[in-house]
Parts: structure tokens; sequence; C-alpha cells
């Protein structure tokens, strides 16, 4: 039995790369292939690992016309490694699909805290209701900017994800993400259509590898 | 019912046109043509996306959000089951993610 560390998905067989000094292989797992290391221990999880990953898929993402990129920490024999595999593999041949030559640009919101914190910091206690109403509306937060913006990238947008607004710690402030699909010629026309609404509290960054159009594990 | 007498509206003054009469050019000498050579081949496709984010501004945001929030979920195993028989076997030992997706926010 012998370990890999997994770093993405792809549809089909490309040659061992170097990256960052780390040798990288695709094997074929199934009907797909990973991209995968030899190594005895899974990365410890730190900033420089962290970043050395993401350099080695957004490599790796350069060199393919498909890839899942792999959550971080994925270091499975290859027995366990055939069995998830083969159990997600239609969602996974699915979202291979949907994201060939595709890139995923990701915008992020800012916004100031919530009401409810502010209730709190004011001594105002809200009914249960109120309070669950309150939660639900902070999860679908978004800004009004985002609805312009929508419309004017609306042409180049394959498919789009939303992440759900979360509060950080007292003082600071809330975030949401959208996550648009796009084909990798439209980047830069994409990228032209964004100007007008950024701000310091709308961020527009990309091209990424497709991060956030994987299949989801819960489902 | 009168006809009107069409009108000119050139000048009567103005001077006749001159026909600029050119003299004819000597026949073209026939310009040796050079040999068709092979057009050099295209450039091979460059594999990059445009960047719109230079490699070195990459966040720390992105890079946590991107690796620890997506992806393909490889060793996270979730079992439920119901009939009468309680299977419910949740793994995450090894499956990471950012703190704001497990803890509540902190008061």
């Amino acid at each position: 039995m012998s370990h890999f560390y997994v770093l993405a998905l792809t549809s089909r067989n490309y040659p061992s790369v170097i990256v960052d000094g780390r040798r990288i292989e695709f094997i074929k797992v199934e009907n797909v292939f990973a991209a995968i290391e030899r190594r005895a221990a899974p990365p410890a999880l730190s900033e420089t690992e962290l970043r050395s990953q993401h350099d080695i898929v957004n490599a790796i993402f350069n060199r393919t016309d498909d890839l899942l990129p792999v959550r971080f920490g994925a270091w499975i024999d290859d027995h366990e490694l055939s069995n998830v595999v083969s159990r997600q593999q239609p969602a996974i041949r699915e979202a291979l699909e949907l994201v060939r030559g595709r890139v995923q640009m990701t915008i992020r919101f800012l916004a100031p805290p919530s009401s409810e914190r502010e209730d709190q910091q004011a001594g105002n206690h809200p009914t249960g209701t109120e309070y669950l109403q309150r939660r639900r509306n902070a999860q679908h937060w978004m800004p009004d900017e985002a609805t312009s913006l929508k419309v004017a990238v609306r042409d180049f947008v394959v498919a789009e994800r939303v992440s759900p607004s979360s509060e950080g710690r007292a003082g600071s402030l809330n975030r949401a993400g959208l996550y648009h699909l796009i084909s990798r010629d439209a980047v830069t026309a994409y990228a032209t259509a964004t100007l007008p609404f950024r701000t310091a509290t709308l961020t527009v960054s990309g091209p990424w590898p497709p991060f956030a159009f994987a299949p989801d594990p819960w489902l | 019912m009168s006809r009107r007498k069409p009108r000119s509206t050139v000048p009567v003054s103005r001077p006749a046109r001159q026909v600029r009469r050119s003299t004819p050019l000597p026949p073209r000498a026939k310009i040796p043509r050079p040999p068709a050579r092979a057009l050099p081949p295209p450039p091979p496709p460059r594999p990059e996306v445009a960047s719109l984010i230079p490699e070195k501004e990459t966040s720390l945001a992105d890079v946590i959000d991107n690796l620890l929030n997506r992806g393909v979920v490889l060793n996270a195993d979730l079992i439920l089951a119901l009939a009468d028989v309680d299977l419910v076997y949740v793994r995450l030992s090894a499956l990471l993610c950012a703190a704001d997706r497990i803890f509540p926010p902190r008061q």
C-alpha cells in the first residue's frame, strides 16, 4: 500500500512535471487521472505549505484543459483514493465536463457588521424570530453592487457559485463571495467589465483553477 | 403655364476646365518575385490564461479560501443509515477547512 498526496483530478493523462522542486505525477484512478506527489507524510498546515500547494495547482492548471483541485491535506493510500473517486465518480465526471477550458473568477464583498451585533452592543434583545430572520438575511446578504455587476458580466458567465456571507470576529467586516466560471478566452473582457465596480470593499481576482466548482462531498 | 428656363449654377465667366495630359509612362519592368517561402510555424498556443492578479499578489485570503474551503474532498467519510440501524459515521480527522466553517462567530 502506498500513500499519495493528491493535488487535483483531471480527465487526461499528462507527463510528470516538477514544480517548486516537487515532482507531480499523473496516475489513473478509475476513469480519471489524479495529480499526485509521493511523500511519506502530509504537509503541515502552514502558510508556506498552503502557498506552495496553491502555486503547484496553478502550474498544473496551466498545463491541463480540465482540472478539479483537491482540498488541502488529501494524503491517502491508493485503495482509499480508488474508493473515494469511485463513489463520487458521476459528480467528478460532470464537474470535469463543466470546467473544461474554463477558469474561475472570484468576487469578494465586504460590509460593515450586521445590525445584530450593533443590537448586542447597544443592549437590545431581539426576539428569537427576529434573531433567526436576521441570521438568515445575513447569510443571503449580497450588496446592491452585486446585481449590477452580475448584469455586466452575464455574457461571460457559464456557471456561478455563491458563498454564504459570514461574519468575522468582532470589529471585522462581513464578507461574501461570488465565483464565476468563464471561458479562458474571456478573462480580459471579464476583467474590463468589472473595472467600474471594483472598490475597497469589492475585489475581483483570478483567473484561478475552478476551486469552487468541485463537487460537493455532502450531497 | 410658362416653362422655366433651365439655369446653370456655373458662372459664365468661369474658365473652361483644363484637361491634364500626362506623358505615358514607360512599360514597367518586371520585378522578380522572391521564391515562395514557407511561413514560419505559428507559435505554440500559450496555455497560460491572461492574468488579472499577478502571482505575487495572491492574497492569503484567496489561498485559504481556495485550498481549505473549496476543492474536491477526498478524505472525509460520511455514512448515514436509517431503518432502525444507528449508523452515523463521520470521519473528519484529515479534513481541514477554515475555522469559520466549523465554529460559530465569536461574540
